[in-house]
């Protein structure tokens, strides 16, 4: 539905997207994934038309919207500060868009009605001057207002990142809720991991402007195409020199010529028999632990390196000092070539 | 198609509106300095240096010029210390009765121009209520005790300090009480914290502030006419007697041109020592700034002492014009106070007269005219500034800023020269003797300040909020009407009443550009504290300057609610 073909962007001299190919299918909850200055906004912005791209070619649906004038395009846009118009009430903030399209005065109530209740804004809201409101109730004002116009994409510039953390997993549930109920296909940006996979079909990690890889949350988190993703993506331990020295069993030795990661959780300090026997096994020193009430993140030496692991077992008690017996099975080791 | 004819008619729009508003600032911003420049150095046809010489080789000159830059350099400093005090006891330290300190500071914003000189020259001048009573109780001291270079110095400071009520009292409030907290923290004393982190953040505000003062000193024109007597004379009010006969015209151009120069390098070596100290705050979550207590008691008292002395200095020429409004003139000249006296005869006479009425009418109309118009022109120009950081754009906002660097007698005299002749930029007519310049000068004098002020205005508009509405489809021109000029409304009005208000007593463009059928107040103002003047037209001009009081006041009230808001 959307496809972006061999798109670069420049700021002078700089280069902020280089040959960049993406494609967004229709209905879709697609994430831009990457850290800061990385390129996503950049490119979010190139397709809602704020941004003309150097080089390449913007198509929706089949249709060329490169040189396209922003009003013409039809893509809804939440924008990270909100950018309500503060002199303007909550309804006429929802609106504003459907009057510039003269609509018909009964369509716009009709409109109204059915994108406050999509939000859940009462009555009592609408007549409300937007400064009245509460971040979060900004925040579905924000939302409301691009719906309103019913358009087939609507992009989400870091929607709920000035919004206190339980706000924000409330508010991306319902995100998601009215991404399934209007069918509408979403372009959300974020660099929050844990927003990216709870909410997305499909992700694109970026990184230095380019996209590192395309995938289903799973195949972003398990299956990292590159270095960058496995370490952008969750919480990962490298395996190092030190390590590698001191790990032992499980078969063939692990190739020193390249860079080896193993996720957190992916590190057992227990292990069945049989595991055992299938398992590396490492003999490491327990160092301290981070509780944040459903699991335990420990992190023990192995030699002068850090190795973490993620347990529930509340019941260990372990000193600092104490000696622990760490397994890895072979096929939780991600690898890649070094350079 | 579409969109070759849309980049063909943007392209259209552009090149007009380039061609109307370069050439606006040629004709109106260029043209006079080239002109004043021609009559300097080309007064007989060819280049001619002789009149330069002649001018600069005068003993008379040369003073008038020493005088006017010392003015200017001590100004700048006692302002800076006067102010800073203002500030830090309104608002960094602990003061008894500093909402009273707050309102008496106001009064250089409500009292000043030719208002606070009249003031003065009624209380302090050979007529003057203080000098009268002074003469009961030492009848051999000098009627003119109140004169020189002292007497304007301490008239301009009093009414200097507007800028730091303004503009360095906002940098104050705004800096960061954690970073007093840190230094506290580590142990710094209150008096280095002051001197270590709290003015070197105001640096910049003060060092604008500053530039502005400079300015004001160095082309002080009422206060050194009416104060500075036959001993302390500087070069504007001489530019403006040259400037009355045509056989020394070109003398008050060559001396406004060397003063115009001397601005502009004094500012232009402030400007890069200012570049090369900036800074930026990095304060991520600001947290207000809390009064800090004087610990030692001597301190405070003295502190305290001073404070209320500024005040008191500041609102007596005040309270005294509003006394004087209600007097008949033989009190005043006598230094009674009556209160049995006191009538409204001087109002009935302004109100009931039409030549008492006019100077009201005149300013008023012509300050609100050129307010509108100014600011409208710069909501244009400066939407154009902030929108495209071009080169070309760069130069359109230096050009705009030349009023500031000039001296007003400067800008006066290039329209009475450029403009005394049809010219094809006027459409073949002559605009010098019309009711036209005063306003184009007022327009031209206000310009870089409304600029400034929109300029920033535009730059504190959220971006997203334009995306947003374009993004919904409405076009560049609804984009701009519906979502920001309403967010822009509240600055666009305190603009205008601030330019309103700057023009109302104004000076020392009217002084060269008035119509003689239209005096505005500042002139009028101006003859009034002259010695040949009727005793009656003294007594109106109290009450000119009490409606331009009350009308400020009006203004700061609501600019300020608007800040607050």
């Amino acid at each position: 539905m959307i496809k972006f073909s061999g798109i670069e962007i420049k700021f002078g001299d700089f280069v902020a997207i280089s040959s960049l190919d993406l494609e967004v299918h229709q209905g879709e909850f697609f994430t831009f994934l990457g850290p800061s200055g990385c390129g996503k906004t950049t490119t979010l912005r190139s397709l809602v038309g704020f941004i003309k791209p150097t080089k390449g070619k913007i198509e929706v649906n089949g249709q060329d919207i490169t040189d396209q004038p922003i009003e013409k395009r039809g893509i809804g846009m939440v924008f990270q500060s909100y950018a309500l118009f503060p002199t303007m009430t909550v309804e006429e903030n929802i609106v504003f868009g459907l009057k510039e399209h003269k609509w018909p005065q009964d369509k716009i109530s009709q409109r109204l009605k059915e994108v406050a209740a999509m939000v859940n804004l009462t009555d009592a809201q609408l007549k409300k001057n937007v400064s009245e409101l509460s971040g979060g109730q900004q925040q579905r004002v924000a939302i409301a207002r691009a719906l309103a116009l019913n358009p087939k994409i609507i992009v989400l510039d870091e929607p709920l990142s000035n919004l206190d953390a339980k706000l924000r997993k409330s508010l991306r549930t319902e995100l998601k809720k009215i991404q399934s109920i209007s069918g509408t296909t979403m372009i959300y940006v974020t660099h929050d991991q844990e927003e990216a996979l709870t909410l997305s079909d499909r992700i694109a990690v970026f990184n230095n402007g380019c996209v590192e890889q395309v995938g289903t949350p799973r195949e972003i988190y398990y299956h990292p195409n590159t270095e960058f993703v496995a370490n952008f993506i969750g919480d990962t331990n490298k395996i190092t020199e030190e390590i590698l020295d001191r790990i032992e069993g499980a078969g063939k030795p692990l190739d020193r010529d390249k860079n080896i990661y193993v996720r957190v959780e992916s590190v057992k300090t227990e292990a069945s028999l049989e595991m055992q026997k299938e398992c590396y096994r490492i003999e490491a020193v327990y160092d301290s632990e981070e509780f944040d009430g459903i699991t335990i993140r420990r992190t023990y030496k192995v030699g002068e390196t850090d190795i973490k692991s993620v347990t529930t077992n509340r019941d260990a008690k372990l000193t600092r000092g104490d000696k622990a017996v760490l397994y890895i099975h072979p096929d939780d080791f991600m690898e890649f070539a070094r350079g | 198609m579409m969109e070759k004819n849309y980049r063909l008619r943007h392209l259209l729009m552009t090149a007009a509106a380039s061609v109307i508003i370069f050439g606006g600032i040629f004709v109106f911003l260029i043209y006079p300095n080239l002109t004043l420049l021609k009559i300097t150095l080309f007064s007989k046809g060819s280049f001619d240096f002789q009149p330069v010489r002649q001018i600069l080789g005068s003993d008379r000159v040369i003073k008038c010029l020493i005088n006017s830059f010392t003015l200017a350099i001590c100004l700048t400093i006692t302002v800076n210390i006067l102010g800073i005090f203002e500030i830090l006891v309104l608002d960094y330290y602990e003061v008894k009765g500093s909402k009273w300190l707050n309102i008496a500071y106001h009064s250089p914003l409500i009292c000043n121009g030719m208002v606070l000189v009249m003031a003065y020259n009624f209380l302090f001048g050979g007529q003057g209520f203080v000098t009268a009573n002074l003469m009961k109780a030492l009848p051999n001291i000098n009627p003119l005790w109140f004169r020189g270079f002292g007497a304007v110095l301490l008239e301009m400071t009093l009414a200097g300090t507007s800028n730091h009520i303004m503009f360095v009292r906002d940098a104050l409030r705004s800096i960061d009480y954690q970073t007093i907290e840190a230094a506290q923290n580590m142990g710094v004393k209150s008096r280095r914290i002051l001197t270590k982190v709290v003015l070197p953040t105001l640096r910049p505000s003060i060092f604008a502030a500053s530039i502005l003062t400079f300015i004001v000193g160095v082309s002080a024109f009422a206060t050194p006419q009416v104060l500075g007597g036959e001993n302390f004379e500087t070069i504007n009010p001489l530019i403006h007697s040259f400037s009355n006969t045509l056989t020394t015209r070109n003398y008050a151009a060559i001396l406004a041109i060397f003063l115009g120069t001397v601005t502009v390098v004094v500012l232009s070596i402030s400007n890069y020592i200012e570049k090369r100290g900036n800074y930026r705050s990095v304060s991520k979550s600001k947290t207000p700034l809390k009064k800090q207590p004087i610990q030692s008691k001597g301190v405070r008292v003295i502190v305290t002492a001073a404070a209320y002395m500024v005040a008191l200095m500041q609102t007596i020429p005040l309270l005294f014009i509003f006394i004087f409004s209600f007097m008949p003139v033989k009190d005043l000249y006598e230094g009674n106070i009556d209160v049995r006296n006191m009538s409204l005869k001087n109002y009935i006479s302004v109100f009931t007269s039409t030549t008492g009425v006019r100077p009201v009418f005149t300013s008023i109309v012509y300050s609100a005219l050129a307010a509108v118009v100014v600011v409208s022109i710069m909501l244009f120009l400066a939407r154009i500034i902030t929108k495209k950081q071009t080169k070309v754009t760069m130069c359109l906002e230096l050009f705009l800023q030349i009023p500031w660097f000039l001296p007003a007698t400067l800008i006066a005299l290039g329209l009475i020269m450029s403009f005394s002749k049809p010219t094809v930029f006027t459409m073949g007519k002559t605009l010098t003797g019309t009711v036209v310049l005063m306003l184009l000068g007022y327009i031209i004098i206000r310009t870089p300040y409304t600029l400034r002020m929109i300029k920033s205005a535009y730059a504190s508009i959220d971006g997203a909020l334009e995306e947003a509405a374009r993004n919904l489809g409405a076009s560049t021109m609804k984009t701009y009407f519906k979502v920001l000029l309403p967010v822009l409304m509240p600055t666009i009005f305190s603009v205008f009443l601030l330019n309103f208000i700057g023009l109302l007593a104004e000076y020392n463009v009217s002084v060269f550009l008035f119509h003689p059928m239209y005096q505005p107040l500042g002139v009028v103002l101006n003859a009034a504290t002259r010695a040949d003047t009727s005793p009656d037209t003294q007594m109106l001009s109290f009450v000119y300057s009490v409606l331009i009081m009350i009308v400020s006041t009006m203004t700061i009230v609501f600019v300020n609610r608007g800040k607050k808001r």
